[in-house]
């Protein structure tokens, strides 16, 4: 490359699109972290919602069968068929964050639930204490311990994720610092050459000339590359020396 | 000096790292478009435009002074260092800016440590990267430059003067031109061999090529975190001993063996000084486990300590067993063969076998001269006289070298580190070796130092691979005028 016009505006034109890129990267990065941050978070919130729902319903489910068992009110199953629905509704919209043997605590304890709930309907309502005490009771405390873990994971998983997240905002920042480093590098690479091939010959140029003008020294100046900074050079020696030969 | 001269060849440095970075990014694709794709391909953006840069404004020249070419030598490997932590930082993982820097700058300088806890973690694509480092650093960045640059001439001479040393320079009986071809040929050929080889005895092909890009540079970086142990064949390390051998000897040598010349591996004092090292080193360190009992069998005491002698002489720092439980015998003759290390002209590290052998001449010429003092007792080296000059700068170089260990243990014992840990820390990083003994031994790694002590082990590396005065005189000022 020889033109200056061509250097120049090629430097230009990479620092530009450097900088350009660093911005992109940056860009780019930051956004995708807050992204899967969000992502996170949100996924934590909603299986808290989805955990409450499920508490809820078991709840519900619970108090029927309680009605059923003490008040002997007919007509139980239709809330608690419609409480089972909205617990089994919640259960498969939950996603698990952290272990899934959480999740899978839940469908072990929900299926022992179901399953002895189902035999005591079988079994023609028999209004037995001691199953109510010994096995109902234990079962339902099996199922609603599972969900309360599965809530508490969610948030035991936000909190060890933290360091995850660090980790993630070090990703985020790193091309971005990078880029800019590269940049900055070439910003004093560009700042050399302009100084090298193109401010000192001129001021050198400059000098020479007025040196020449005021009579005190020969034009003798020293240019790098073979650009019009050169030409302009050797013109000027061209043009003292063909006013040598005219005088 | 012309700095714009210097920052143009410092740019093709860089643009042949970013070439390598590519071939990376590209083995990233090849294997499911792993995580290390994005930060290599970045990488090599970045690293090619900040090195094509200087080629806008500066203009090719064949006409490179010897202060220039030690700064395009030096300036080459720092700026391939830096670079060649991009794909480590943006990567993440266990990566911080001194573990990216100590795995980069280790991996040019062939030295073969790892800062990593858990290599097996890393992606493909940059284990692949890890590997390159060594091999771009083993043949030397700037003899590669030279290799495609068009402007050779008087060029080459001037680099090749400073990236080699002297006594190499003398052995060498061919042109620069002809150095250079040799150098890539040997290098390149050798490579595919081993890596053919290493795929026969029952490694898979990644594996293969990874192990032979880091032996071929006498590098050490494995994909394995137990190193060569972890395939436990006796097959593959007898192959990874032959090459470990051929990379410590130098290259030209080879090639004249290969092609049948007067002038080979057969006829070299220096040569038979080094395998001589290798076999009474190797004996002595089986001889010593066996009889202690730390290996069951002679067998596996030969098996075992042979490996550790060839792969520390080379310095390449492969490792098939934890040599920190050794006995002392065994732990000292490593030692000295930590600070010998291979022949001149090769991609090994370290005070180099031929000074040694030349200062044992002189040694042996001295004691003469006192016996007979009037007698003219000439120091030669494959039947070459040897000037005083060159014999001179031997010696000096030998003696910096154990003067800058020594200051150098003492610095990192000043940081809480036990004596024969920093001890074999600098001289393991001095001669480009990998692992040392103690808390840096062969089965450990530098995750657990501190990062004063990394950065500390990085300066060290440089300056052994540098070739001490190298990267010295870059840092007086005086220098530069």
């Amino acid at each position: 490359m020889t033109g200056i016009r061509k250097k120049i505006s090629v430097g230009f034109l990479c620092l530009g699109l450097m900088l350009m890129f660093s911005g992109a990267v940056s860009f780019f990065e930051l956004n995708r972290l807050g992204r899967s941050t969000r992502e996170l978070l949100e996924t934590s919130s909603r299986n808290m919602e989805l955990s409450k729902r499920m508490l809820d319903a078991v709840q519900e489910q619970n108090a029927s069968l309680l009605e059923a068992i003490v008040l002997e009110r007919p007509g139980f199953e239709r809330n608690f068929n419609r409480a089972g629905e909205e617990f089994q509704s919640a259960l498969d919209e939950s996603v698990t964050l952290g272990e899934q043997y959480e999740l899978d605590g839940i469908y072990e304890a929900s299926g022992n639930y179901e399953r002895l709930v189902a035999n005591y309907f079988d079994d023609t309502m028999n209004t037995d204490i001691e199953w109510f005490v010994q096995m109902y009771k234990t079962t339902y405390s099996e199922l609603t311990d599972a969900i309360k873990n599965y809530m508490v994971s969610s948030q035991h998983y936000l909190l060890t994720n933290t360091g995850h997240l660090r980790s993630n905002t070090y990703r985020a920042m790193m091309p971005g610092i990078i880029t800019l480093c590269v940049a900055i590098l070439m910003v004093l690479v560009f700042y050399y050459m302009l100084e090298l091939y193109y401010t000192r010959p001129l001021v050198g140029i400059d000098r020479g000339l007025k040196g020449y003008i005021a009579g005190k020294a020969p034009f003798r100046v020293k240019t790098e590359g073979h650009d019009e900074i050169n030409a302009i050079r050797e013109n000027i020696e061209t043009l003292i020396n063909s006013g040598r030969g005219r005088q | 000096m012309r700095l714009n001269v210097v920052l143009r060849y410092m740019g093709i440095v860089m643009l042949l790292v970013a070439v390598f970075l590519f071939l990376s990014a590209g083995v990233s694709l090849i294997h499911g478009f792993d995580t290390g794709f994005y930060p290599l391909l970045l990488s090599s953006v970045l690293t090619a435009a900040l090195g094509g840069f200087p080629l806008i404004f500066v203009e090719k020249t064949d006409r490179i002074n010897i202060k220039e070419g030690y700064a395009i030598v030096v300036g080459g490997w720092l700026i391939a260092c830096f670079v060649g932590t991009f794909p480590y930082l943006l990567w993440g993982g266990e990566f911080d800016i001194p573990t990216a820097w100590f795995e980069s700058v280790s991996g040019f300088t062939t030295t073969g440590s790892t800062s990593l806890a858990d290599i097996e973690a890393l992606p493909n694509g940059l284990l692949f990267w890890r590997s390159c480092t060594h091999w771009l650093g083993g043949l030397g960045v700037v003899m590669f430059v030279l290799v495609i640059l068009p402007s050779l001439g008087r060029t080459k001479m001037t680099l090749s003067s400073v990236e080699m040393s002297p006594l190499a320079r003398e052995n060498y009986k061919y042109k620069t031109q002809k150095i250079v071809r040799i150098l890539l040929w040997l290098y390149v050929s050798m490579t595919l061999a081993e890596t053919v080889l290493l795929r026969v005895a029952g490694m898979d092909w990644f594996d293969a090529v990874n192990h032979a890009l880091s032996c071929m540079a006498t590098g050490g970086f494995s994909t394995k975190n137990l190193s060569l142990a972890h395939f436990n064949s006796a097959w593959i390390e007898g192959i990874t001993m032959i090459f470990m051998t051929l990379s410590a000897i130098h290259f030209g040598l080879i090639f004249a063996t290969f092609t049948g010349q007067r002038n080979n591996i057969f006829r070299s004092e220096v040569v038979r000084f080094f395998i001589a090292t290798i076999v009474v080193g190797g004996a002595l360190i089986s001889l010593n486990l066996f009889t202690t009992g730390v290996y069951p069998t002679f067998g596996q005491s030969v098996r075992y300590g042979g490996f550790q002698a060839v792969s520390v002489i080379s310095t390449t720092g492969f490792a098939t067993a934890d040599t920190s439980v050794w006995p002392p015998l065994a732990v000292m003759v490593l030692i000295l063969m930590m600070f010998q290390c291979g022949c001149a002209g090769s991609t090994s590290g370290g005070i180099k076998s031929d000074r040694v052998w030349l200062s044992l001449k002189v040694l042996r010429a001295r004691i003469l001269q006192q016996q007979h003092p009037n007698a003219v007792i000439r120091v030669k080296l494959n039947n070459v006289t040897q000037s005083e000059q060159l014999i001179g700068l031997a010696l000096l170089f030998i003696v910096i070298y154990i003067l800058i260990t020594v200051v150098g243990s003492i610095m990192i014992s000043a940081t809480g580190m036990d004596l024969m840990s920093s001890f074999s820390l600098v001289a393991a990083s001095m001669g480009n070796v990998g692992p040392g003994f103690g808390e840096v031994g062969s089965m450990a790694n530098f995750s657990e130092i501190s990062p004063l002590v990394r950065f500390m082990s990085t300066l060290f590396m440089l300056l052994g691979r540098l070739e001490i005065f190298g990267l010295i005189q870059l840092f007086l000022i005086k220098w530069w005028k």
